[in-house]
């Protein structure tokens, strides 16, 4: 589903190489988590599967799109398709409620949901009472189960997670984690240091291990 | 275009504020430019009707071009005939709205009465005119001639200054009013005892400073005293040229003068007033491009500040993947969509307000000074045409804008938010 090859990145030409010599391989359906110190690049990566940065080097290929040949214009139809992205900042917009948060991602995608398949979705998270409520008065666990439900709300084949449950409390990681390993069909690869989660991803990979070297199975 | 409205409505939300005040700003300058300009184009048009209107400046005096030699003023090489057909050809030139020939009886011409118990009998000149030429001294009715009747008669004032100033006061007679010479009745004789003589009451019906040294009647009552003698009309001797912009004078007076015939200069008073006119206008049309330029440059930057409020949002939508190519049509549309509204709010209300105005102060204020009233006309057209051009100067302003800050790569535009 995701086959990465010999990826490098450098944020600007005069800095040294982020990383380099990156390979992955995601089947699908798969729940993969990366895992690695702070700093190393994992929220690049995740950016760079998702189309939002450029690599410097390297093949990336989802399902039968190869991204890194590809123009801006044709990764963001592939993304707004087939990929959801979960970042570690959760980035809702805040002048919005729950309800129009996922509205918002219906109308780019061009899906259409009813109120009750969208409650039906928060519910899974626990939020159903919050439907209404604007996005600003929620607590940051509220927000990231919020922003993993805008997501999925489009049925995206690939969800692509950084950080999820960085800095949540364990009932909110515990929602969040239940969604992407055991609630969906999607294939999930996220990005994380968190214990917890890694504790439970189908596969664990070790981001250093990922670069120059075959992926190594740590558990 | 749901979708649209969608979209539209919730990247709005939270910075409705802001986006009021931007477009209230908006909303004044067009408010501000169309009070301006209809109120403006009103009162060009009021001063170039009544009072421009009333001074000889739009009408140029045309007679045949002439050389003196010694003793002889001469037809010049190059001169023309004033034909039927050269005033026809005069009348087409552009900016010319009319051409009223003046001419004048080419058989001896008398004139009988009695005034004061005094019988009286002179030769005089007679000249025709068109009617038209008097009609802002004259109700076109009192000079119009109708075979039969009187013939209306237009006297100079200068010839009641000259019996005043020098005759009455040369024979110690009294000096006269101008309600001595109104409505006095004579007759006018045109021939001689042996071709024949045609006679025809007249009747003085007023003054004015524009007509010839002589009798002055209508061209219809000229040719209808004339015809009988000589069995042909008189000719005509000078045109005016009737000009409808003044910026047209110039052009006219050329092509006049390649016709072949001279242009009698307009009195040093009409130039100035043109001149101050065309500056006028000059400053009129500059204000209103200042205006103009001040919207679109509000625009700008209000198009920038809800841009840098809105940026981390209008990331986070990119991400989600809405394509930079529909966030530009989103935003331009939008932006257009409320231009468009604020024009026409704005030129609605400036046209509710110029007439307000119009109707509580200027038109009476206006009626008392000048003694002519004011109408308020919406030049429409106009306005739409400027709208029309905010719109594309916008359009044209805020695509670079919009396109720039779209540019920037959707993960770096994030992390920035």
């Amino acid at each position: 589903m995701i086959d990465v090859q010999q990826l490098s990145f450098r944020h600007r030409d005069d800095l040294p190489l982020l990383f380099e010599g990156f390979d992955l391989t995601v089947d699908r359906g798969s729940k993969v988590a990366v895992q690695g110190a702070s700093g190393i690049g994992k929220t690049t990566l995740i950016y760079i599967l998702a189309g939002l940065l450029p690599p410097s080097s390297g093949k990336i290929l989802m399902r039968d799109f190869e991204l890194t040949r590809k123009r801006e214009r044709e990764i963001t139809a592939f993304r707004n398709r087939h990929v959801g992205v979960i970042f570690q900042e959760y980035n809702l917009l805040n002048q919005l409620t729950v309800e129009e948060n996922l509205k918002l991602r219906l109308a780019i995608a061009g899906v259409k949901r009813s109120d009750d398949e969208m409650k039906q979705q928060l519910d899974r998270v626990g939020l159903a009472d919050l439907f209404g409520r604007p996005v600003s008065s929620l607590s940051g666990g509220q927000q990231q189960r919020v922003a993993l439900v805008r997501a999925l709300v489009a049925d995206p084949e690939i969800i692509l997670a950084d950080e999820p449950t960085g800095n949540l409390d364990d009932q909110s990681a515990a929602y969040i984690i239940d969604v992407l390993m055991q609630g969906t069909d999607s294939t999930v690869l996220i990005a994380s240091h968190d214990a917890r989660l890694l504790a439970v991803a189908e596969r664990r990979l070790d981001f250093l291990s990922l670069c120059g070297q075959h992926e190594t199975v740590v558990h | 275009m749901k979708q649209w409205f969608i979209e539209l409505d919730l990247l709005n939300r939270g910075s409705r504020r802001t986006f009021l005040f931007a477009h209230l700003g908006i909303f004044l300058l067009c408010f501000l430019f169309t009070v301006a300009y209809v109120l403006g184009s009103n009162v060009v048009s009021f001063v170039k009707k009544n009072l421009i209107g009333s001074l000889p400046q739009h009408e140029l005096l045309v007679e045949v071009k002439k050389v003196e030699m010694a003793m002889f003023r001469m037809d010049a090489p190059d001169a023309n005939k004033l034909t039927p057909e050269s005033l026809e050809t005069m009348k087409h030139l552009k900016g010319v709205t009319a051409v009223l020939p003046i001419k004048y009886a080419t058989a001896p011409v008398a004139v009988e009465g009695s005034f004061l118990g005094q019988q009286f009998g002179s030769k005089m000149v007679l000249q025709g005119f068109d009617p038209r030429w008097l009609e802002t001294e004259f109700e076109l009715d009192k000079l119009t001639w109708q075979p039969g009747k009187e013939i209306p008669v237009v006297i100079n004032s200068q010839i009641l200054a000259i019996y005043n100033n020098g005759f009455a006061k040369a024979a110690g007679y009294p000096e006269l009013s101008a309600a001595a010479i109104i409505n006095q009745k004579f007759t006018i004789a045109v021939g001689d005892e042996q071709r024949g003589v045609s006679r025809m009451k007249a009747r003085v019906v007023g003054l004015s400073t524009k007509v010839g040294l002589g009798v002055c009647i209508p061209n219809s009552a000229l040719e209808a005293l004339h015809e009988p003698f000589q069995g042909t009309a008189p000719v005509p001797v000078q045109a005016v040229l009737r000009v409808g912009q003044i910026a047209d004078v110039d052009a006219v007076k050329a092509a006049v003068d390649e016709l072949g015939f001279f242009v009698v200069e307009p009195p040093a008073l009409v130039k100035a007033i043109n001149r101050t006119a065309s500056i006028g206008a000059a400053f009129g049309w500059f204000g209103a491009i200042l205006l103009m330029v001040i919207a679109i440059s509000y625009l700008n930057q209000t198009v920038k500040m809800l841009f840098y409020l809105k940026r981390g949002d209008y990331a986070m939508c990119r991400a989600m993947g809405m394509d930079r190519m529909r966030l530009r049509g989103l935003l331009i549309s939008e932006m257009l969509l409320w231009v468009g509204i604020d024009v026409a709010l704005a030129s609605s209300f400036g046209i509710i307000c110029v007439r307000i105005i119009h109707k509580t102060y200027i038109q009476e204020t206006l009626l008392r000074l000048t003694g002519f009233a004011m109408e308020i006309q919406v030049p429409v057209e106009r306005l739409a045409i400027f709208a029309l051009a905010l719109l594309v100067a916008s359009a044209a302003s805020l695509m670079p804008r919009i396109y720039f800050d779209t540019r920037r790569y959707v993960g770096a535009a994030l992390k920035a938010r």
